[in-house]
């Protein structure tokens, strides 16, 4: 039998791994006609997925990139691993096109429906012990999903929750059916030891209160290797192309760097004693924090709650965007000028 | 970049504004803030916030009182270029009296707060500087003096006037009469050659421009300061109630909404968020005790100017000059 490779790290592409704006359609359209050059990776992302393929066992670990990017950039995505110096094992891409041609208008946007058969989906030949490593961000709905894959994987979510869950996050029939269809053929084995969200929109930190201690939540990608450094995922060697990475190519100072450590040792993602020996191997300035510790038990998502609570996010989030209406301006409420004003 | 310590225990509402000032900040510049106080609540305030980490560190104290003194020592040890209170200005001048260095020779560290004015020639800051306006009604003629010349100082680094034109405050125009001291203090600047010194202004001719500095004594600044926020205040208010009464009006108000707002952000204390505390060895910038996250935030950017225009070595020169 063949064993597999060690352990799968799941990634997600844009504002995880690459650099991306995309709030309007406009941005949208000037991004899809990027050339592979012009695309820029976030910082030290590139050596971080580098550190995780080698693993510090000697495996060969898998990469596994899973976008809503558009099937047509898919020669323009791989040419940009390949300037980036990372090696990819699978690409998944969105098939927009023809989501358009079927009239599926929502599908178009929506990521748990398409994410989350396609996670179950490639799971179903992967050997059983295969260990998982998840990467998202917070832009879209990556904590549920990949929080929702681990608990359907685990057997934790009966049917008729999966349905409730399945119909506020308005999946199709037939992605319906995939789900089911992958989790028929799938063990009951949760895969996921650590999902690490990337908080690109700057999402305060309780939007994901309540995910549990395997979502742990990460501003950087120096950041997600000091959380599976702790984890004994990646060795602390690995952090030296990271942060080599992070200031030569990004102006990083050792200040910033510094900084970000203090905040994973407040937030308890690495033990207060690994992460000062850590700064002291890097040379950098890190002084002692008070440490708030985080949950240690994973309590069960109400899931249908959480993706509405995440729509509603977003809509707040374009709202503030725009400018204020004078009543908001007057009466600092929210409104538009539309309203009555009384 | 610079670094600006933020005293987050000082305000009337607990730590919650400082912290979002500093969240900000950290999110929508490159100066790097550290927040000075109890871990804990600065921890749970910031939980609720969006800040970017890698511009914000946490120094956590034992105990509240001590926040501002703790502040001040981490300007002082140099970890942080300048720092930003919203302590009472008594509690204010008397622990960095005791902490920093003041400039040599100097009586009174007068705080400097800005007014809005009517167009100035030379000079596209929409405001003027007024200095003392810390509340203390006494000053000497050597104080008003040397705030003048620290003034002309301050204001020349921060509004990008090369020499500003600096009014006396008194209750007449002529030189010769007003309070004695003010009588003596313009003798004094009018002979003085490194000054634009335009002479004795009243009240009235602040908001016209009269002059780049207004120098008064701390009494005199604290009231000019507050009445500009009460009137601000008042005008907003009606604004608010023609909103309510009339549907003409509230047409006339939403043609207007860019003047009115405008308008809001001359006036209201939370757009200039601030007040430097002058004369000492380090940069203090002192926010009202009821000041929100947007007034600190504003306050952190002008310590940041302040420390970038090397604001404390014009001011300590220009009164070595006039030795």
């Amino acid at each position: 039998m063949n064993p597999g490779p060690a352990r799968i790290f799941r990634w997600d592409l844009d504002k995880t791994y690459l650099d991306t704006k995309f709030d309007t359609a406009r941005e949208l359209i000037r991004i899809a006609m990027e050339k592979p050059e012009d695309k820029h990776t976030l910082p030290g992302a590139a050596a971080l997925m580098c550190a995780l393929k080698s693993g510090p066992d000697g495996h060969r670990h898998r990469i596994e990139v899973l976008s809503g990017s558009p099937k047509q950039m898919r020669r323009v995505l791989i040419a940009k691993f390949r300037l980036d110096g990372v090696e990819v094992d699978g690409l998944t891409l969105k098939d927009n096109l023809k989501n358009l041609i079927r009239g599926r208008f929502r599908a178009l946007r929506d990521q748990i429906g398409y994410k989350l058969p396609a996670l179950l989906e490639s799971r179903v030949d992967v050997p059983e012990d295969t260990r998982e490593v998840c990467f998202g961000d917070d832009s879209e709905t990556d904590a549920i999903i990949y929080r929702l894959y681990a608990d359907l994987c685990g057997g934790r979510i009966d049917d008729d929750t999966l349905v409730s869950i399945c119909n506020a996050a308005a999946l199709y029939p037939d992605q319906m059916d995939r789900v089911r269809s992958a989790l028929h053929d799938l063990p009951t084995v949760d895969p996921v030891d650590r999902i690490l969200i990337h908080l690109d929109a700057r999402s305060p930190l309780t939007r994901f209160d309540g995910f549990g201690p395997r979502v742990a939540v990460t501003f950087n990608a120096f950041q997600s290797a000091l959380v599976l450094i702790g984890d004994g995922i990646l060795g602390e060697e690995t952090m030296d192309s990271i942060v080599h990475s992070m200031v030569e190519q990004h102006d990083y100072t050792p200040r910033r760097l510094a900084s970000s450590v203090e905040d994973v040792i407040r937030r308890d993602l690495l033990p207060q004693d690994q992460a000062m020996d850590l700064a002291a191997r890097l040379k950098l300035q890190v002084e002692p924090q008070r440490v708030t510790l985080r949950p240690t038990v994973e309590a069960l998502i109400d899931y249908p709650k959480r993706i509405e609570d995440t729509r509603r996010w977003h809509r707040e989030r374009a709202r503030q965007r725009q400018r204020p209406s004078m009543r908001a301006f007057l009466f600092g409420t929210s409104g538009t000028d539309d309203d009555s004003g009384r | 970049m610079p670094t600006i310590a933020i005293d987050a225990h000082s305000g009337e509402t607990g730590p919650t504004p400082a912290v979002r000032a500093a969240a900000l900040i950290s999110n929508t510049t490159s100066i790097d803030v550290l927040v000075v106080g109890q871990a804990n609540p600065i921890e749970a305030a910031l939980g609720r916030c969006s800040y970017n980490p890698e511009r914000l560190r946490i120094r956590g104290i034992e105990n509240v009182a001590d926040s501002l003194e703790e502040t001040v020592n981490r300007v002082v040890s140099g970890e942080a270029d300048a720092m930003v209170t919203a302590s009472e200005s008594t509690q204010t001048h008397r622990i960095c009296g005791r902490l920093l260095r003041r400039v040599e020779g100097l009586g009174h560290s007068p705080m400097a707060a800005v007014v809005p004015t009517a167009p100035r020639p030379g000079n596209r800051d929409p405001f003027a500087l007024i200095l003392d306006v810390g509340g203390e009604p006494d000053c000497t003629v050597d104080d008003l003096v040397a705030w003048a010349r620290m003034g002309t100082a301050y204001a020349s680094r921060i509004s990008k006037v090369e020499a500003p034109t600096v009014g006396l405050l008194s209750t007449s125009s002529e030189s010769n009469e007003g309070p004695s001291d003010v009588v003596a203090a313009n003798k004094v600047l009018s002979a003085d050659p490194h000054l634009r010194f335009v002479g004795n202004i009243q009240g009235v001719d602040i908001p016209q421009g009269a002059a780049d500095v207004v120098v008064c004594d701390g009494f005199s600044g604290h009231l000019i300061v507050g009445l500009l926020g009460g009137i601000g205040d008042a005008l907003m208010e009606a604004a608010r109630g023609a909103w309510t009464q009339r549907p003409t009006w509230r047409l006339g108000l939403r043609l207007l909404g860019g003047a009115v707002m405008h308008f809001k952000e001359l006036t209201e204390h939370e757009s200039y968020g601030g007040a430097p505390l002058l004369g000492y060895d380090r940069i203090v910038i002192c926010a009202l005790p009821l000041s929100g996250s947007e007034a600190l935030a504003n306050a952190i950017k002008l310590a940041a100017k302040a420390h970038r225009e090397d604001v404390v070595a014009a001011v300590t020169q220009s009164l070595d000059v006039a030795r």
